[in-house]
């Protein structure tokens, strides 16, 4: 698992690389974000607190299962899983914002990244959901227990590194709009 | 004579089993829905041959076209293409699948002593994806063809009119994750599934190969993946991250690209080395010399390989002082290059040459990977290199690295573990023939382009002054006579399948696992954990005329127990 996490963090360290790259090259004659453009969308803030608020339920529904609390854990699986539709969402409305604000994909650099770098990182969520979901399901089949929450762990792994990205990935971004 | 043979016990037992993995069970679905590593990489050994020769009907047309200046078979636009292509499937569907994929999946679960790869079925699943990206690729001919050359450079891969470049860049993609899986596969293989006994150091060095390839493989591809991933959005919206009049930066693409294509290089020459490691070891029966000096020079050629990709852009405008550190990093990979090198010529010295058809690849390896290395310090040499770049010199240079090197590595490792794999053996005169003519076919083709390039021909080039042809008529008779020599090769082959000797156990004298048990193998390998011994160590072994093969002599075994117990008190 450690190993695919890896995998994937080399994706999005080249990515953020790359865009640094682009950001700061100082051949660039118009200004990286046209002032008339709108900023990064406000929901942006929300999504992040949704993806962290599913990292601790996920936690939480390990701590549950370790106690051998099967109904806890089974739900606060659930929890993550909506959790994780609902920043799914709010992205996609983040993107809508932005759309509604006339930034389409192929206006500039600072659009096509925005869309570009939230859609590798939601593809990415979009992955994690049918792990979670198959955790949830047998979370709910009272599959899991204190002898028996690999399942969780594994996909715990993924979800939090997912998040450290998505933290990265703003980062980035928002430092990259100012 | 009052010894008494007898094979080891582990022998025993599976030749006395008539269950072996080509028989064990039958029907297309058995084969298309299966788990066995072997089965799998026998796939992979069918799909990158075939791929192998269309890669070379194409080099050959290639070949062709250069006969005369200007016109002689197809338009300036069709060469393009062709070059392309010949790129294009050579590297991203022969080479870098050949060893790992085809030869590594089906030897290093046996090497090892397990049963099978950690992941059968994301194996299998790797599989159809490989099959997937070659779709894709040929789905991009029929989609109009791409003449951006293997490498898809920006800006031109992005606004070129050819309508194959989605398609193929997204048969790249797919094989990259194919490749991935592999190697993650192999990581913990070798991590998690080794039998009691098989500590690290007493695993055969292609394992180790295996291993360090599989690190870059983990590490490199992701970011082929993104690049091409990002190349593809920026073709779709004609905008990106790539585009110099959005502000985008094309040599940013080749650093991605060669930060990738770099490591993808030692995906293909790590494992060829490994397999020269067993070959020349086991061929001339004798000791590898510096074990450990071999396996740790695998693992520093792969971390090396992620901090020279810098040397592919010396005249891309990059500073001096970057061109300079990635120069002096380059030469340094020259050191485990070489110590692999002197290990080889070490361990061939006194020992008891056998001749045989891999043996003779070996020898064509050592030979050809001395002249591609050390042309590559020309390269890698500064001032040098701004005159040779882009030049034959270069196409000479990564010719006798990825084919005289990496692919006679495989076609040597295929011979050497044909018997293992088809329970058959082929005609030995033939194939050292064969060897011998691709040989001298390939020295004739490339090592003429040493000097066209040095005189100033440009690589990639349709047209050419009249001064340079004589040695383009001399290269593409070389390739035709080395195009003969793979056709022999293969007649050899398939004439080894319908008629071949039954093979034996351990037809080279081989003591790694995999020539314990039958040829070729029952289905899971291993019906009890094999014991495991030093794999290099060959004194106890005897040419058995009955089994037209090599046993286990029972008395040399006690005596180099023995001596073995003496050594350690």
């Amino acid at each position: 698992m450690w190993i695919f996490i890896v995998v994937v963090g080399m994706v999005f360290v080249s990515t953020i690389l790359g865009y640094i790259v682009v950001r700061l090259n100082p051949h660039m004659q118009a200004p990286w974000r046209p002032s008339t453009e709108a900023g990064l969308p406000h929901t942006l803030i929300v999504s992040t607190i949704v993806l962290f608020a599913s990292s601790v339920t996920l936690h939480q529904c390990l701590v549950r299962a370790r106690r051998d609390d099967t109904k806890g854990c089974a739900r606060f699986a659930s929890v993550t899983y909506w959790l994780g539709f609902l920043f799914v969402l709010l992205q996609g409305e983040a993107w809508w914002s932005m759309w509604m604000n006339n930034v389409s994909i192929d206006e500039n650099l600072y659009a096509w990244t925005f869309y570009v770098l939230t859609a590798l990182h939601v593809l990415h969520i979009i992955g994690g959901l049918f792990a979670l979901g198959f955790v949830a399901r047998r979370a709910t089949e009272g599959f899991y227990g204190a002898a028996r929450h690999n399942g969780i762990v594994l996909c715990g792994m993924y979800w939090h590194s997912l998040d450290v990205i998505w933290v990265a990935l703003y980062a980035t971004l928002w430092f990259g709009s100012r | 004579m009052t010894t008494i043979v007898s094979p080891r016990p582990e022998a025993l037992d599976t030749s006395a089993s008539t269950d072996n993995y080509l028989t064990f069970t039958k029907g297309f679905r058995s084969w298309a829905l299966t788990l066995d590593h072997k089965r799998i990489g026998v796939m992979y050994m069918g799909a990158v041959l075939a791929s192998f020769l269309v890669g070379g009907i194409f080099a050959l047309l290639l070949r062709t076209e250069l006969l005369t200046p200007g016109k002689t078979i197809v338009s300036a636009d069709m060469y393009n293409q062709f070059f392309t292509l010949h790129g294009a499937i050579m590297v991203f569907l022969v080479i870098i699948p050949s060893i790992p994929a085809a030869l590594g999946n089906f030897v290093l679960p046996i090497m090892l002593g397990a049963k099978d790869v950690a992941f059968p079925r994301l194996n299998l699943f790797s599989f159809y994806l490989w099959i997937g990206g070659a779709m894709f690729t040929l789905y991009s001919l029929a989609a109009g063809g791409f003449d951006t050359g293997w490498t898809f450079y920006t800006p031109y891969s992005t606004t070129t009119t050819t309508g194959g470049v989605i398609p193929v860049l997204t048969g790249v993609f797919i094989l990259g994750f194919s490749s991935i899986f592999t190697g993650l596969n192999f990581i913990v293989t070798v991590h998690k599934l080794r039998p009691p006994g098989m500590t690290w150091f007493r695993m055969p060095l292609f394992l180790w190969a295996l291993y360090a390839t599989a690190i870059i493989q983990v590490l490199a591809t992701p970011v082929l993946a993104i690049t091409l991933c990002l190349l593809i959005v920026e073709r779709l919206l004609n905008i990106g991250i790539f585009n110099p009049s959005m502000g985008g930066d094309p040599v940013l693409y080749q650093h991605f690209f060669w930060f990738y294509s770099h490591p993808a290089v030692y995906i293909m020459i790590v494992p060829a080395m490994g397999i020269i490691s067993e070959i020349i070891s086991v061929h001339s029966h004798r000791q590898i010399f510096g074990y450990r000096f071999i396996a740790f020079s695998s693992i520093a050629i792969a971390m090396f390989s992620f901090i020279v990709w810098g040397h592919h852009m010396f005249v891309s405008g990059q500073s001096g002082l970057m061109n300079t550190i990635f120069s002096l990093i380059s030469f340094s990979v020259a050191i485990p290059s070489a110590v692999k090198t002197f290990n080889w010529t070490m361990t061939l010295y006194k020992g008891t040459i056998s001749l045989t058809a891999p043996m003779m690849y070996g020898l064509s390896f050592l030979f050809l990977f001395t002249i591609g290395g050390l042309t590559g310090i020309h390269l890698a040499t500064l001032n040098t290199d701004v005159h040779l770049h882009d030049t034959y010199f270069v196409v000479a240079h990564f010719h006798y690295v990825m084919m005289g090197s990496a692919l006679i590595g495989m076609i040597g490792g295929l011979h050497h573990w044909w018997p293992k794999m088809t329970g058959r053996m082929y005609n030995e005169k033939t194939a050292i023939i064969a060897s011998i003519i691709i040989f001298v076919g390939f020295n004739i083709t490339f090592f003429t382009q040493f000097m066209l390039g040095s005189q100033g021909m440009p690589r990639r080039y349709y047209d050419y002054q009249p001064e340079f042809q004589i040695y383009h008529v001399i290269s593409t008779i070389g390739s035709y006579i080395m195009a003969f020599g793979f056709f022999l090769c293969a007649s050899c082959f398939v004439q080894s399948l319908l008629g071949g000797k039954k093979a034996p156990v351990n037809p080279w004298g081989g003591r790694s696992l995999e020539w314990q048990c039958s040829s070729p193998p029952p289905h899971d390998n291993f019906s009890s954990p094999p014991k495991v011994g030093n794999c290099y160590d060959f004194s106890m072994l005897r040419w058995d005329e009955k089994e037209q093969g090599y046993v286990v002599d029972k008395e040399l075994e006690a005596k180099s127990i023995a001596a073995e117990a003496r050594g350690h008190s």
